[in-house]
């Protein structure tokens, strides 16, 4: 693992100083969201103000509503009602009657399957990421595209995998060229669900190194779901802890979960992170 | 050589049932793409009656089907009035007739298997397409169509071959006329009618051969993907 790092690092040096313009996001604002939404099986109701920078993880047991409050953020839930406001851009204000279609909301979403179209390869795969939108990487005009593409294909390391088909990658190739798809659309805020559940131990311990390297090196904020204690122990800048479709704390990882009554939990976080 | 086999009233009968068969296989696409993608994607409540009514050909006797198409065609039936109206005289006993009679009869050969495709690629890569920026019609054209290749294949070959199979309901509608409605199934009844065995033999052996041709050619196409029947 330490092997994986150091060799993503010196890959990240010269990403860093190739492309870091390009990558860069609009200069940091808020997310703010206030969702409601009614399930069969929990009512969703949410109100939040994150920093829109780093990695903010979203905790809670499966059924707490993490999942459906990403899905409604990204516009993938018609019947959310309320808020979002990102980088200072309202994606969704229903009491104002706005309310963007997924496809206007400069969000990048990675879900828990990686989702790759599969009639198309890994480099047609990351293309369809700036196809549309308008402000992508290959917006930015030919050479400054071409460098943002080259940067996030590096940050990646997903260089030597450009021409294959999506069906012979392994788990965490699969879930890298995901990443690099979600990002090369240059999206204002970059969602992941649970992108390290379908993998075995060794794959996350890598995925999340890449992920602690787009943090630092790219700026795009992230909004990551998790379950597991171990992901919210070594991402997360903070710690949004969501039980039965409520947000119960918002802060410092262990302060969050001792404030959501998650002492157990946040023992073991501390265990974790002096292992 | 064909034409020593062939009598010009066979080649003309083989000309149009290729002609209505690739005509049927147009339509079909344009018809079954939409309908298909509706009744895997729809959750509304007509979906179930519409999926049922789809499916109704596969079941039904051909002459039944043929019956109601010609009644409908027919100068009383609500088509017929309507063409009629519009100048263009009636259907019935006509190509345009036998084309109409040909798409609902083999509707749920086309349906069946795109619909099958959509569900098997589910909503997932349409909503990657969407988070990614394309518009629903975007990410359909560029996703949802090439994941259904396989199925889109599947409905092409099964349309145009049960078009050219069959036999009822261009016998209601069309008549058996030479030249203009009189295809290769109807031909072959009417040799043997008319104890013509020579000719039925050598046009049996011909549909014989196709079909084998087109369902064999197309389970090596999609080994996986190929059901015959819905």
């Amino acid at each position: 693992m330490n092997g994986m790092t150091i060799k993503g690092d010196s890959r990240l040096a010269a990403a860093h100083a190739l492309a870091l313009p390009v990558l860069r996001a609009e200069p940091p604002a808020d997310l703010e969201v206030a969702l409601s939404m009614a399930r069969p099986d929990f009512c969703l109701d949410v109100e939040l103000r994150l920093p829109a920078a780093g990695i903010s993880v979203l905790f809670g047991t499966s059924g707490s509503g993490k999942t459906t409050l990403l899905r409604a953020i990204a516009g993938l839930e018609p019947e959310a009602r309320g808020r979002v406001v990102v980088a200072g851009v309202v994606w969704q204000d229903d009491p104002a009657g706005v309310r963007r279609p997924v496809w206007q909301r400069g969000v990048g979403y990675v879900f828990q399957e990686a989702s790759l179209f599969e009639h198309l390869d890994v480099r047609g795969n990351i293309e369809y990421g700036w196809r549309w939108r308008k402000g992508g990487v290959a917006d930015a005009g030919a050479e400054a595209g071409r460098r943002g593409f080259e940067a996030l294909v590096e940050i990646l390391g997903i260089g030597g995998l450009m021409g294959r088909r999506v069906d012979t990658l392994s788990g965490g190739e699969r879930q890298r060229v995901a990443i690099a798809r979600a990002l090369a659309a240059r999206p204002a805020l970059l969602l992941l669900d649970e992108p390290l559940a379908a993998l075995d131990f060794a794959r996350r311990d890598e995925i999340m190194g890449w992920l602690e390297a787009l943090r630092d090196h790219t700026g795009t904020p992230m909004l990551y779901v998790t379950h597991s204690l171990e992901e919210l122990a070594r991402l997360a800048d903070l710690a949004v802890v969501m039980q039965a479709g409520r947000v119960t704390a918002t802060g410092a990882p262990e302060a969050a979960l001792r404030a959501a009554g998650l002492a157990a939990l946040a023992d073991r976080l501390v265990r974790l992170r002096h292992a | 050589m064909s034409d020593v086999l062939l009598n010009p009233q066979d080649l003309a009968a083989i000309r149009l049932t290729l002609q209505l068969a690739a005509a049927t296989t147009l339509v079909l696409l344009c018809v079954a793409l939409p309908l298909a993608w509706w009744l895997a994607s729809s959750e509304s409540r007509w979906r179930a009656p519409v999926l049922a009514l789809v499916t109704l050909p596969l079941v039904l006797p051909p002459t039944v089907l043929g019956f109601y198409l010609l009644v409908l065609m027919g100068p009383d039936g609500p088509l017929g009035r309507f063409t009629q109206s519009m100048g263009w005289g009636l259907l019935s006993f006509t190509f345009t007739g036998l084309l109409i009679g040909s798409v609902v009869y083999s509707l749920p050969f086309a349906v069946q298997p795109l619909r099958d495709a959509f569900e098997a690629s589910g909503r997932r890569p349409l909503e990657v397409a969407q988070t990614l920026g394309a518009t629903p019609l975007q990410a359909f054209i560029t996703v949802a169509l090439p994941l259904a290749r396989p199925g889109l294949l599947t409905a092409a070959v099964l349309s145009f071959a049960h078009t050219i199979g069959e036999f009822g309901v261009v016998l209601m509608i069309g008549g058996n006329i030479p030249g203009r409605t009189q295809v290769v199934s109807t031909q072959i009844y009417g040799h043997v009618e008319a104890m013509d065995y020579g000719n039925a033999h050598l046009l049996a052996a011909l549909l014989l051969l196709f079909s084998f041709v087109v369902l064999f050619g197309l389970s090596l196409l999609g080994r996986r993907r190929f059901r015959v029947l819905p």
